[in-house]
């Protein structure tokens, strides 16, 4: 039980330590630049066409440093940047003005969300399942050709890979539906007709990012399982005549799925990135999307609070996956 | 003397290695890409006859022709001539984001895996740990954005590099904690060698091939990026890149337009670029692991 808790709270903290450092990173990026970020939005303000003396200028300037709490030193900056973040208070945002960024950023979430979740899901299953017993019969014509298909897809960095669907079943060969995340014109409601449009939107930037990370857990569940598979005791199981089927699932795969459980730990944040360059190459309404929005309108704010939540979101997951490990390793459990 | 002796071992060594990589046809593949890729980019791209970076110099939306073999821009730029010079740019911002980067994930690697279980050295992993998990997109997308006014090659690739080394340090520091139990370890450490001589003595023949390996997929890497961060407009504009030429491709609606060849060029030279980079990667990691290139040599015996 004591190593059981020793792991718990060595998550725990790395847990923390993952959002310090991401919170200390974005603070710094925030108030370290040569731009203020209350200039760009006065600057803006006055592209818009508001005429404004020189003193009217001045006191909204200060009203704005006083209501960013820019005023005030460094380490209180940071102290209350801390303290705004914990209660989920991101400021209000600057080009929906005074619609608080969370408020923004709870809308494009659950899209996001949803979307990463899906393909996380579905590439790593798959990805594991095929690599595993293409990696147990690694002689065989058809795993060599699937090898050959995923080296080949898997380096593809994912805005290249969503712009070369586009181009395919969009342009070339008119299959799917280009915009937003619904069709138009229908209700949200439990429907069937819903449901599919949903599906039919969601289908090329899901495939897009699934085909790349599928090839990764693919390719490291081949090679690990044509590692174990000569392993003494995989020899001992054939000999005592097990079915190959048992073998194959029971002791060479529940081997394999170890590493490929801490990978994945590690690489939602990867996954993630790609999920929010194919949302907006595919103008899905979500974070993606929402980020684009802020980067063409100048709002830091609305930035910084898009790339905090993400920061939460993937560490929340890796806590998650983390947590799962103990159920399928027995030396956490009870130690070595 | 030695030395003559140590380059002669070497070339020999260069020469059984191509020998072994050329037997394959994933590392014959890349390594004949990579070498066009290169002269295009570095041989070929200063007699272009019209400078891609200027617009207009050409017709506008001409389709693939002998004269332009690529077509051109609505911008009125050669789709082929652009390419050369996106190209020479894309190597030289992966050489910049990679050398940065295999630096700062030497230094950490090398420190978590001396300090090893220690709680020190475990606060160091779990560092590098965070810099794996942080998603990099945001983070990379406002630093861009708020240095945008100064962006060029080198400054991109640094702001790669902040998140580049982290994947490299932990391989480096898995591999440091494997050679630390070895005995040659504690004989270099009991005859009184410093611990930087026995970093650079005794651990880096061993880490120096996944180090290459890290630095070519970093390049791959860094060129994603690029293209990532060019498609929301934040990559040097004055400059010709990938990321620059699909940003405008998509502002101008090239392929709903009709222009397809604007946004295919870039893609398709990322793909096969990437591609014959990653192929050319797991051939060496091929021929360094001891295991594969015995059999080999067993088979070599036989036949």
């Amino acid at each position: 039980m004591l190593i059981l808790a020793k792991y718990l709270i060595k998550r725990f903290i790395f847990f923390l330590l993952t959002i310090f450092i991401g919170i200390t990173i974005l603070f710094l990026i925030s108030r370290l630049i040569p731009v203020n970020p209350i200039d760009l939005l006065m600057s803006k303000l006055s592209t818009q066409g508001a005429q404004i003396t020189q003193e009217q200028f001045d006191s909204t300037k200060n009203t704005f440093m006083k209501l960013y709490g820019l005023d005030k030193t460094l380490s209180r900056q940071y102290l209350s940047f801390l303290q705004g973040l914990s209660t989920g208070d991101l400021g209000p945002s600057f080009s929906f003005f005074p619609k608080p960024v969370s408020e923004l950023i709870y809308h494009s979430m659950p899209w996001s969300i949803g979307l990463l979740a899906t393909v996380v899901l579905i590439s790593w299953t798959v990805g594991n399942f095929i690599g595993c017993i293409t990696g147990f019969f690694s002689q065989k014509k058809l795993s060599k050709v699937l090898e050959g298909m995923f080296l080949v897809l898997y380096p593809i960095p994912y805005i290249v890979m969503a712009l070369l669907m586009v181009m395919l079943f969009i342009y070339f060969i008119p299959i799917f539906p280009y915009f937003g995340g619904a069709p138009i014109g229908i209700t949200r409601a439990f429907s069937l007709k819903y449901f599919v449009g949903i599906i039919r939107h969601a289908f090329l930037p899901a495939i897009s990012v699934i085909l790349i990370t599928m090839g990764s857990w693919f390719l490291s569940m081949r090679a690990l399982t044509i590692n174990i598979k000569t392993e003494n005791f995989v020899e001992f199981a054939e000999l005592r005549g097990l079915p190959r089927r048992k073998i194959m699932f029971g002791y060479v795969m529940r081997n394999c799925l170890l590493p490929q459980i801490t990978g994945l730990a590690l690489s939602v944040g990867v996954i993630f990135t790609g999920s929010l360059v194919t949302e907006y190459i595919f103008a899905y309404p979500g974070l993606g999307y929402l980020m684009y929005y802020a980067l063409t309108n100048a709002d830091l704010n609305l930035m910084t609070g898009i790339a905090f939540f993400a920061i939460l979101a993937i560490s929340t997951g890796t806590l998650f996956v983390e947590l799962m490990l103990p159920l399928v390793d027995p030396r956490i459990r009870y130690g070595e | 003397m030695r030395l003559i002796a140590s380059i002669h071992t070497f070339q020999i060594e260069v020469k059984r290695a191509f020998k072994f990589l050329l037997a394959s046809r994933y590392f014959t593949f890349g390594f004949t890409v990579l070498l066009i890729f290169l002269t295009l980019g570095f041989i070929l791209s200063p007699f272009a006859p019209y400078d891609p970076r200027r617009w207009g110099l050409v017709l506008k939306d001409l389709p693939l022709s002998l004269k332009h073999p690529l077509g051109t821009t609505t911008l009125g730029q050669d789709v082929f001539w652009l390419m050369t010079y996106s190209i020479k740019n894309s190597i030289i911002l992966g050489m910049v984001t990679a050398t940065f980067s295999i630096a700062i994930a030497m230094f950490m690697g090398f420190l978590a895996g001396y300090l090893g279980r220690k709680p020190s050295g475990d606060l160091i992993n779990m560092v590098i740990d965070s810099f794996c998990i942080i998603p990099v997109l945001p983070v990379l997308l406002i630093l861009s954005f708020v240095l945008r006014k100064y962006l060029n090659l080198v400054l991109i690739g640094l702001i790669l590099s902040i998140f580049g080394w982290a994947w490299p340090a932990k391989q480096l520091r898995s591999i440091v904690l494997d050679i630390r139990e070895r005995t040659f370890t504690r004989t270099a450490i009991s005859s009184g060698l410093g611990m930087a001589k026995i970093f650079l003595r005794e651990y880096m023949p061993f880490a120096l091939p996944w180090l290459m390996m890290q630095f070519l997929e970093l390049i791959n890497w860094s060129i994603g990026m690029e293209a990532t961060l060019g498609v929301f407009g934040l990559s040097t504009m004055e400059e010709a890149t990938i990321g620059t030429t699909i940003y405008w491709a998509m502002n101008y609606q090239a392929l709903f337009r009709g222009i397809w060849w604007w946004l295919a060029s870039p893609v398709m030279i990322v793909v096969l670029f990437v591609i014959s980079i990653y192929l050319v990667s797991i051939s060496l990691s091929e021929y360094l692991n001891p295991r594969v290139r015995l059999s080999q040599m067993r088979k070599e015996r036989e036949t």
